[in-house]
């Protein structure tokens, strides 16, 4: 090869391509909704003139006028320019000399921890095979050693990735693989910089932790919406709106699949009597398989025989509803996780938690009983509001009709003799002055 | 009051009256000197008049202003520990934070401690959450200690007592215990100058039914289309504004013409005064109601205004702009649509001219593999 043909073997290859991409597929329509990423010409522009076929229809326009307005006659100097000469060239080859050479150092690096991660992996092998009784520390040694090597591997994983320009593209795209542990790092990430932070300040804002659990640090991403509207933790919400179970958009950063337990529980029910505040379960669904790739759960949807969520419904939606004069409900949604292969008895909870179970529902104890780990939270709040009557009336839940007042105390103050110029006209002789003096509320 | 208040006035006027001879007398005085004799309280004529005077104010060290610096403030504690209180009780007043207010208490304004519920007062501290704050709390129980343990579910009271809910009734009953209505309404019939015959309606019909397919010669005829739809739809716009203008009118009208009597406590009936005054007209709209503001309120008026403006302006435009984007999205979408379904059909074609081709191929062998046969068939027969 001639030193010409080695010095303009770049951009034959790169014209060979563009042709091949013409002509093999042509046009690639990617709907990029969520991209952050500057979009590149190859997506939307085209190397051919505008197609009979790209165009909308309208019945008025005859495929003469159509043909005339896509010609590449029509249109400015630069459109004209623009449409003869673009090629589409794929992200990876693009001509800029900074960029590929930086691809070349990131590859090195890959194929670096790709043979780390391979190593390891004989090294787990070898470890598994060998018998602990020859070891120093004997079986726990090996668990720890077998268990610290596989976690290093995942390391590896996420490192042989994280820096490829294209993973971060499909990540921001939202078209990342969750399966794959890199998209998953990644997404974990993004929850932890702002929607995790806020989740912890409302367990800690409404008091959730002592309330309704000791202890409780969520790892799970949950994002619920009412009738396709997204609403924000402790949002207050009409109870119109939350007649209807809400659909859950969860996101895991574990990989494998899992069953899981939903719990919807209003933890502020006023008790009178008692003169304390009770708890209700307002829903409960179990045995929901779930894994990284899934996001949608819609509550409703668990349980019913056409559904693809899976699960059994052991307790169905209650509407959200405070009675007037309460203080505001927080209405918790919590994920739980069930122990690998454990499947819960439906009929069972619905026995236990369903009808006057509902009142009588603590989830300390479902989360001790079962054996269920909580993983996931999300909140909502409710008021009484001018719907809340008629969501009542709907779905047969008594006690609409009670508004509650403040208790009244007794003033801890020892009565005095009334003193001024209304106590001193009370008699009788002042009788012409009693419509002045006699409807004063301090007397 | 005394005669003699009474007649001091006239006194006056006579005292001076009386020294008016001496100077004209002199030729010296000025126009000013004269009229100072005239006033009322001159030096001159005042003591005579009046008599003897007394100290209207005190001598010096009489009185004196208080300290405010030495008032007591009556700081301190209000409640003692195991005290009973009920909301709203002060429990310490202080300057400064000594105390916090812990469980179950309110800080006000000026850093004193109340109770928020009814219980047993606790001076305490609570290194978990402070290293130096002392805290004042209310606890349910006497027995109770604070801080309470870590993890415990907080203890709280309903305090709440259950009545029955009262419906607000909006709609009242038209007739009264005593039989008699509530309330009578007059419609009056008034003049009203007929509206212009279906005026804005017609130019409306007109405009739509201008409407018609557009000649696509070239690239300008596109945009001349395009302008042509911009200029008919404001006027469209225009005319919708102008009826909901008339519609307003005409409301309003109807509203002068109806008059709501409403019995009153004597068993009269009588309009209410402030729906008399709204007879004229709604405040703001009748000349001389205008409220006359100083030239900072205007100002400020026309700042919030232009605000106000600019801030709809901002709402409007991403409003628009929200809308461009859908609507790219959908247009966007229905192409994609399209041009997938243009391709499905067209490979749909091509299968079938395949198939199509293959078997005309068949046929063909067919043809020419039968031909001999038939023949022979036919020989056969014959």
């Amino acid at each position: 090869m001639s030193r010409s043909q080695q010095v303009a073997r770049p951009i034959v290859r790169s014209l060979q391509q563009g042709r091949t991409a013409t002509t093999c597929q042509s046009r690639s329509i990617a709907a990029r909704q969520f991209s952050s990423t500057t979009s590149r010409k190859d997506e939307i522009t085209r190397a051919e003139p505008l197609k009979l076929s790209d165009i909308p229809i309208s019945p008025q326009w005859t495929p003469e006028q159509l043909a005339k307005l896509t010609s590449p006659d029509l249109g400015s100097r630069r459109r004209r320019a623009a449409l003869a000469t673009t090629t589409h060239v794929p992200f990876e080859q693009m001509p800029y000399q900074c960029f590929q050479e930086a691809r070349k150092v990131l590859n090195e690096d890959r194929q670096e921890k790709i043979a780390q991660i391979v190593a390891e992996t004989e090294k787990i092998k070898r470890l598994e095979a060998a018998d602990p009784s020859t070891m120093r520390g004997g079986e726990a040694y090996k668990e720890k050693r077998l268990a610290s090597l596989r976690k290093h591997v995942e390391e590896l994983k996420i490192l042989a990735d994280i820096n490829d320009p294209s993973v971060k593209r499909r990540f921001e795209d939202g078209m990342g693989d969750m399966s794959k542990p890199v998209y998953r790092y990644l997404a974990n990430r993004r929850w932890r910089a702002m929607d995790h932070k806020i989740i912890v300040q409302r367990i800690d804002q409404f008091h959730i932790v002592p309330d309704i659990l000791p202890k409780f640090e969520p790892t799970v991403d949950v994002k619920m919406s009412f009738r396709g509207q997204v609403v924000s933790p402790g949002q207050f919400l009409d109870s119109r709106v939350t007649e209807l179970a809400p659909t859950l958009r969860m996101q895991v950063f574990d990989k494998g699949g899992r069953l899981i337990s939903v719990v919807v529980m209003d933890s502020d029910v006023p008790d009178t009597e008692s003169d304390l505040f009770t708890r209700r379960c307002h829903y409960l669904a179990t045995n929901i398989p779930w894994d990284p790739t899934k996001t949608q759960l819609p509550l409703r949807l668990v349980g019913s025989p056409s559904g693809k969520t899976g699960g059994e419904l052991a307790v169905p939606w209650l509407p959200a509803f405070a009675q007037k004069g309460s203080p505001y409900h927080r209405m918790s949604v919590f994920i739980l996780e069930q122990k690998a292969g454990e499947k819960l008895d439906a009929t069972k909870l619905q026995e236990l938690y369903d009808g006057p179970g509902r009142d009588a529902f603590t989830l300390k104890s479902f989360r001790d009983k079962f054996n269920l780990t909580p993983v996931g939270f999300n909140l909502f709040r409710t008021e009484w509001d001018e719907n809340t009557a008629d969501v009542m009336a709907r779905h047969a839940i008594p006690g609409a009709d009670i508004e509650f007042r403040h208790q009244h105390f007794k003033t801890l103050k020892t009565p005095r003799a009334a003193k001024g110029w209304e106590a001193k006209r009370q008699k009788p002789k002042f009788k012409s002055l009693w419509k002045y003096t006699k409807r004063i509320a301090t007397l | 009051m005394h005669l003699i208040q009474l007649r001091r006035p006239l006194q006056r006027v006579a005292a001076s009256s009386c020294r008016q001879f001496a100077p004209v007398l002199r030729p010296t005085t000025t126009f000013s000197e004269r009229f100072a004799q005239l006033r009322i309280n001159s030096p001159t004529c005042g003591a005579a008049v009046e008599g003897r005077r007394y100290a209207s104010v005190k001598s010096q060290g009489a009185y004196k202003i208080t300290n405010k610096k030495t008032l007591p403030k009556k700081l301190g504690a209000k409640k003692t520990g195991d005290q009973y209180v009920i909301p709203g009780n002060i429990i310490y007043k202080q300057r400064g934070t000594i105390w916090h207010p812990g469980e179950n208490t309110i800080m006000g304004r000026d850093h004193t401690i109340h109770s928020a519920i009814a219980g047993y007062v606790k001076y305490y501290r609570d290194p978990q959450r402070h290293p130096k704050r002392q805290y004042i709390g209310i606890v349910y129980n006497k027995e109770d200690k604070l801080p309470y343990p870590v993890g415990m579910a907080r203890k709280r009271k309903v305090g709440l007592v259950p009545t029955v809910r009262k419906e607000i009734v909006v709609d009242q009953d038209a007739i009264g215990p005593s039989g008699i209505p509530y309330s009578v309404t007059r419609h009056e019939e008034i003049d009203v100058a007929p509206l212009m015959e279906g005026g804005s309606s017609k130019k409306r019909a007109a405009l739509l039914a201008d409407e018609e397919p557009t000649v696509f010669t070239n690239g300008n005829s596109v945009i001349a289309a395009l302008i042509k739809q911009k200029i008919r739809s404001r006027q469209q716009q225009e005319v919708k504004k102008e009826e909901l203008r008339l519609r307003l009118e005409e409301e309003l009208t109807a509203r002068k013409g109806t008059r709501i009597l409403r019995l009153q406590k004597d068993y009269s009936y009588r309009e209410s005064n402030w729906e008399i005054g709204r007879l004229v007209g709604d405040p703001g709209t009748i000349a001389g109601t205008e409220k006359v503001w100083s030239r900072k309120a205007k100002l400020r008026a026309r700042r919030k205004k232009r605000n106000l403006h600019f801030l709809d302006y901002k709402t409007r435009a991403l409003a628009k702009n929200d809308r461009r984007i859908q609507y790219k999205k959908f247009v966007w979408d229905k192409r994609i649509k399209m041009a997938a379904a243009r391709a499905e059909r067209a490979t749909a074609d091509i299968e079938k001219k395949a198939a199509a081709a293959v078997a005309n191929e068949a046929k063909t062998k067919e043809s020419k593999t039968k031909d001999p046969n038939k023949t022979d068939t036919k020989e056969t027969k014959a």
